[in-house]
């Protein structure tokens, strides 16, 4: 456990006092006191709905307080509009990454020093010496700032656009782009989501790096407990808006009531007896077929016959050739996982089952019929379903309404499957009028997962059901897909967390730029050398 | 193995096959690394439009059309100069709204009243309507800040200037500065007894003063040429530099995620505000031109088609690009005019069906599918004049080399807009059903498709070229939705799988 540096030695350079915020009635955030000190790593836990991003927006002045008040180095920020926030010294990310994407990578973090510059249109537009001074030297500062993330920003042009980054990078740029605004204190929104483990680990140094060289204070939410337990010096707890505890990670990770909440039964045990990762052993037997071509490690014979089969698919999005003679197959009752890296085409694999791309070349067949030309609505009525990435519920409708939509192809939502999704998630059933864009990141989930229940599929396709979920809702999602599974429900998921995709999954598939490299059981897949350094993190 | 993207950084040259075949390099980001340069490998004319561009040195890219510019009015007639001084109009009025829509994404549907403003300022400040006579280096700057003011006046209203309100605010604004050009002859005042009249109503304001600096009267186009050629040139060397620095960044920021350049110490609102006065003054500044080169103004030329063009224009351009901006503006202002010839309407026509046909189907079912329609055009020939449907003879009614090139082969009834409205209605049925037809069978109807086309093009269309004209714009519009929605130089927004 690393100790607060000196904190009482100085004031704290952020200053939250009895902040309360609610919305509609409802109290996202209750009498919430915390100071940072400088240098200080703070981090923020809690379950999903806890109050953890309003506490963020409520501190860069996207919302206003109700009551309380906040001090940066002294002085109020209430009152302030973001950019004013952003100007004292408090910088953010977001947790859906929102960096300038059809901005170039230096462009990104160039434009946030507009307010530490000065050039104005006339200045800029007669090219005057003082603008070029100043643009040069702001190209040099935004060079410096992304060297700070080593050969993982400078592997790709700065001249190249945003959009092109991988997501671990996009997470990278945004850091650097908060960097650029000038500010002292860092406030970081799940920098670690949607990493593979050893994206996470690198991640997990920058922040430590982010207060040893460059001095910043910094406060993170995060779900990933690892990440938490390296980087904190401070942990704060937060349920339902109030918080539940302060103070260094082991006291704050066995606090009861943060177990109860937030931690779940088998996190805590892990964390108690220090095996934060279920250790598979090495076992390096395991023999690739072959490396030139997809690696078939399966052995062929007692699988059921395919549910699901894509047959040589080759899909491209305009002139780029995404998907390449992708050849997978998702058996009856068989849970399939999906791996690779960030933007080798996992996604559009969902996409192309689901008909929402079309293919160049290439056939689907589900349950022996070619479907490849038919309409998603067509292969929905058949039975496959999805729970999209990102959710893409439908904001301004109540949760029910959202679920009801999932029967749109019935006509009519069954009443037995509407109380079996009520009963999977009680949360839902509580907050059945509540508007779906209000909930918070991990009751979204639970909709769209329930939403895709409820059209009573017998291919269920998953992106990222993990995603920006607590520990805890991990925790009983993947309980809630064993028990699909064990009804006998095929699925193919795309999962990020791979040790507890594969832990989960009968066979698993390994995308690799739009080819299928590895293939095999998922046990298998979790021994896999290469695999284990690039997914596992060990 | 975890560095292995960074020593592939792309060079340029490198294949869209990725090296990933060898051995497994699972978890590396090569794909996405090599994205750009698979979109630049890819071929086709705009692409080499872009290269050429980007090609070019910047002498000859800038040198090379300033000193043709500067050649042309002694090698044009005047028709030609005019077309030459409207261009330059164009372009500058296509710069501003660059700004407005292409750097900062705001929906300001009230531009082209910026430019009436401009005009009529300038007219009411040099003209015999209230004997006002200034001096132009007087009214110009006069008039420029008027019109900031007044872009800051719409735009503060709308304080947030969300997408939406502003549209229907701006649309608004445009609309009540239209009917007060043309109701704005008999304003009641109190101090006089009679109403005054201000803006001329429909007969707009006559006998404006043309421009005059340092003593040098613009009495023909000529001079104006120039003057554009000048205005048009520091207005795209300024923008140019103004986009690449802090204020175009801090607009392309707010354009792409207001909330995130917010989040950036960015201040959004004032720099909306910005925007939308520097498009309001660049119209204004092009409006006291344009009343120059007219010595009048009047309510209709600042209406709806206007903004349309422009906002074509500009889309056409590529949104956001400065270059996208003067192709653009090049484009919807000669289209219009070239379009006045039906012959050059005809031989566009064919252009724009050819590449279609070919860039749709690939060359070789696009050769298959020539060959069928030539085919279907002999023997529709054959059975109509069987039918004995009277027919007119090529020289009949052939206007153009074109016409007469397929004359032969194309049957034109006697009754040219009795048969041309039934080929009309029978082609839009036939558009709007060919993607119901399954794939398959389709391939059989496209010749038909294809020949009822060029019948109802040539037979009913061609003719009416005030008709015409709008359909081309409109078809070279669509087909630019389809095959490319940034535009020209527009950069393609994308978003990662």
């Amino acid at each position: 456990m690393s100790a607060i540096i000196e904190p009482d030695s100085r004031r704290p350079i952020l200053e939250l006092s009895q902040i309360t915020k609610s919305f509609g009635g409802l109290r996202s955030l209750d009498g919430i006191d915390l100071s940072v000190h400088e240098g200080e790593v703070v981090s923020i836990i809690g379950p999903n709905g806890a109050g953890k991003t309003t506490l963020f927006n409520v501190m860069t002045g996207v919302y206003q307080p109700d009551s309380g008040e906040i001090l940066f180095d002294g002085k109020s920020l209430l009152g302030l509009s973001p950019n004013a926030v952003t100007t004292r010294g408090v910088a953010r990310t977001f947790q859906t990454i929102r960096l300038f994407l059809n901005m170039s990578v230096i462009d990104n973090v160039m434009a946030a020093m507009y307010s530490k510059t000065k050039a104005g249109l006339w200045r800029s537009a007669l090219g005057t010496r003082g603008a070029r001074r100043e643009e040069q030297a702001s190209r040099e500062k935004a060079e410096e700032l992304l060297s700070f993330f080593g050969s993982r920003l400078m592997g790709y042009r700065w001249d190249q656009m945003a959009y092109s980054l991988s997501y671990a990078n996009r997470r990278r740029l945004e850091i650097a782009r908060a960097m650029a605004t000038g500010a002292r204190v860092l406030l970081l929104d799940e920098p670690a989501a949607g990493m593979n483990p050893a994206e996470t680990h690198e991640i997990t140094d920058v922040v430590g790096r982010l207060r040893e060289e460059r001095g910043y204070t910094i406060v993170v939410i995060e779900h990933d407990m690892h990440v938490v337990e390296r980087i904190s010096d401070r942990v704060v707890a937060l349920d339902h808006g109030i918080k539940i505890a302060d103070g260094n990670f082991h006291d704050v990770a066995t606090h009861p009531e943060v177990v109860e909440a937030y931690l779940g039964r088998s996190t805590a045990a892990q964390q108690k007896s220090g095996n934060s990762l279920p250790d598979a052993g090495r076992t390096d037997e395991m023999r690739l077929a072959t490396q030139q071509s997809p690696a078939a490690m399966e052995q062929s014979g007692d699988r059921p016959p395919a549910l699901l089969q894509l047959a040589d698919i080759n899909t491209f999005y305009g002139p780029v050739h995404i998907l390449q003679d992708v050849n997978l197959e998702v058996g009856a009752s068989e849970l399939v996982c999906l791996l690779g890296g960030n933007a080798c085409g996992k996604s559009t694999t969902l996409k192309t089952i689901l008909g929402l791309v079309k293919p160049k070349s290439g056939t689907i067949y589900f349950k022996g019929k070619d479907i490849t030309d038919w309409s998603p609505a067509q292969r929905i009525a058949a039975g496959i379903s999805v729970v999209p990435e990102n959710r893409r519920l439908f904001a301004p409708m109540t949760v029910h309404e959202n679920l009801v939509m999932g029967a749109y192809v019935y006509g009519e939502a069954r009443k037995e499957d509407l109380d079996r999704v009520y009963t999977l998630f009680p949360r839902l059933a509580e907050r059945r009028k509540q508007l779906a864009g209000t909930m918070s990141g991990g009751e979204q989930q639970m909709v769209a997962v329930g939403r895709a229940l409820i059209s009573h599929p017998t291919l269920l396709l998953m992106d990222e059901p993990s995603m920006g979920l607590s520990p805890r809702l991990v925790e009983q999602s993947f309980e809630i897909i064993e028990s699909l599974h064990a009804e006998g429900i095929s699925m193919l998921m795309i999962e990020q967390n791979a040790n507890v995709a594969l832990s989960v999954a009968d066979r698993g598939y390994v995308l690799q730029t739009g080819r299928i490299v590895l293939s095999g059981l998922a046990a298998q897949l979790a021994q896999h050398d290469e695999l284990r350094r690039a997914y596992l993190g060990r | 193995m975890t560095n292995k993207p960074d020593d592939s950084a792309p060079q340029g040259e490198a294949p869209a096959k990725p090296a990933a075949s060898d051995s497994l390099h699972i978890g590396t980001d090569e794909w996405v690394a090599q994205h750009t340069d698979r979109q630049e490998a890819r071929r086709g004319a705009v692409a080499m439009l872009a290269v050429v561009r980007n090609r070019l040195p910047a002498p000859v890219l800038w040198g090379v059309p300033l000193i043709l510019l500067l050649l042309f009015p002694m090698m044009a007639n005047g028709y030609l100069l005019r077309v030459g001084v409207n261009l330059g109009l164009f372009l500058m009025l296509s710069l501003g709204l660059n700004v407005v829509v292409g750097y900062a994404g705001l929906l300001d549907l009230g531009y082209v009243a910026f430019y009436g403003f401009g005009a009529y300022s300038y007219a009411l400040l040099s003209s015999n309507q209230f004997g006002v006579h200034l001096p132009t280096w007087i009214a110009v700057p006069l008039v420029v800040i008027a019109s900031a003011v007044l872009g800051l006046l719409v735009s503060l209203p709308s304080r947030r200037l969300l997408g939406d309100y502003l549209a229907i605010v701006t649309l608004f604004f445009g609309e009540v500065f239209l009917e007060f050009l043309s109701a704005g002859d008999t304003i009641s005042v109190p101090w006089a007894k009679e109403p005054v009249n201000v803006t001329g109503g429909a007969n707009g304001i006559v006998s404006v003063d043309g421009w005059s600096l340092f003593g040098f009267e613009f009495k023909t186009n000529t001079p104006y040429f120039y003057l554009l050629v000048v205005t048009c040139f520091a207005l795209t060397f300024g923008l140019y530099r103004i986009s690449r620095s802090r204020v175009g960044r801090a607009w392309r920021a707010v354009g792409d995620d207001a909330l995130a350049a917010e989040a950036m110490a960015i201040p959004v609102k004032r720099l909306k505000l910005l925007a939308f006065v520097v498009g309001a003054v660049i119209a204004g500044l092009t409006g006291t031109i344009f009343a120059g080169v007219q010595l009048g103004v009047y309510p209709t030329s600042f209406d709806m088609p206007l903004l349309i063009l422009l906002y074509a224009a500009v889309i056409l351009g590529g949104s956001g690009s400065l270059a996208g901006a003067i192709l653009g503006g090049a484009v919807m202002s000669l289209l219009p005019e070239v379009l006045r010839q039906p012959e050059i309407g005809e031989a566009l026509f064919f252009v724009v069906l050819v590449i279609g046909v070919f860039k749709v189907m690939g060359a070789k079912r696009g050769a298959i599918m020539a060959a069928a329609t030539f085919v279907v055009g002999l023997v529709i020939n054959a059975i109509l004049a069987l039918s004995k449907v009277p027919h007119l003879a090529t020289d009949d009614w052939a206007q153009s080399t074109v016409g007469h090139v397929i004359g032969p082969w194309l049957f034109v009834p006697a009754d040219r807009m009795l048969w041309g409205n039934i080929g009309f209605v029978v082609l839009i049925v036939a558009i709007a059903t060919i993607n119901r037809i399954p794939r398959r069978v389709r391939a059989l109807f496209i010749p038909l498709l294809l020949w009822l086309a060029i019948f109802v093009w040539m037979v009913r269309l061609s003719p009416e070229a005030s008709l015409t004209r709008q359909m081309v714009i409109g078809g070279v519009l669509i087909v630019f939705m389809i095959a490319r929605p940034q535009g020209i130089f527009g950069k393609q927004r994308v978003d990662i799988v």
